[in-house]
């Protein structure tokens, strides 16, 4: 019972937070309001069960890339803010009702879509005396090798990426 | 008052287009940037839902990958950024059309 109040509540919080990140003037308040959603999207995955994925999302996301999101936008020194303001353009007001349609859609679609998949049995593992984590450890090592390799590498070319790009040039 | 998959279908559904119309009404590179990791946000909510609701681990396995995936992406895209801010002085999308013909 009150874990359904705080999923809700949880769940207003991230809207809102989100509606402040697309719409502030300034990148700073609009990463903050980010780090909101992305902790507020931590605790739903507490509340779903899903430990291991909320430390990591707190870890890698509201720790990692949103350090790296305010370091740039300190770096760059966006300095007029005015600059930034949202003008509603044709354009702007045409994307906007187009988004509106797209959410209508994706509603629809979503609840066209039953959880009595046929043969979804088969991907079932089973949780017997099993937490997330070690699930996710057996998985991972197991069924899922070559995409943990294949990410190690994608996460190598990332780091060779980002200092190339980075890298004043002479 | 039992939460069903219907609230988190739709909570996804918002943040995704939240994410799109950012993406959409914002020209400021970062924020549209921001955009980005709001829709991967989302999605990855409604992969851990359905992996809680059909009882599986599978989606928890995505998330782990799209969640590297994201890292990578971010470091790169924001050296793209500080690469062009050098190059061209501003992160405004509008005023960035070096590559018009």
């Amino acid at each position: 019972m009150i874990t359904s109040y705080i999923t809700i509540i949880v769940g207003i919080v991230a809207v809102i937070a989100a509606l402040s990140t697309v719409l502030q003037k300034n990148p700073v308040y609009s990463a903050v309001s980010l780090i909101v959603v992305m902790v507020a999207l931590a605790v739903n995955y507490l509340l779903l069960n899903a430990e291991f994925i909320a430390v990591i999302q707190l870890i890698v996301y509201a720790g990692a890339i949103m350090v790296l999101f305010v370091f740039v936008i300190m770096l760059l020194n966006l300095g007029e803010v005015k600059k930034y303001k949202i003008e509603a353009t044709s354009g702007r007001i045409a994307g906007a009702i187009l988004t509106g349609l797209f959410f209508l859609q994706l509603v629809v679609a979503g609840f066209n879509v039953t959880a009595n998949v046929p043969g979804i049995e088969r991907f079932f593992i089973d949780t017997k005396g099993l937490d997330n984590t070690k699930i996710i450890g057996h998985a991972l090592f197991s069924d899922y090798l070559l995409p943990f390799e294949v990410v190690s590498i994608v996460l190598i070319v990332g780091i060779i990426g980002a200092v190339v790009l980075g890298k004043k040039k002479e | 008052m039992e939460i069903t998959i219907n609230y988190y279908v739709i909570l996804s559904c918002i943040l995704f287009c939240i994410g799109v119309l950012g993406f959409i009404i914002r020209r400021n590179l970062l924020i549209c940037f921001m955009s980005i990791e709001l829709m991967l946000n989302s999605v990855n909510l409604l992969f851990v839902a359905y992996s809680h609701f059909l009882k599986t681990s599978l989606g928890l396995m995505y998330v782990f990958f799209i969640m590297a995936v994201a890292a990578a992406e971010v470091s790169i895209g924001l050296a793209i950024i500080i690469m062009l801010f050098r190059l061209k002085g501003t992160v405004d999308m509008d005023k960035l059309n070096i590559l018009k013909g």
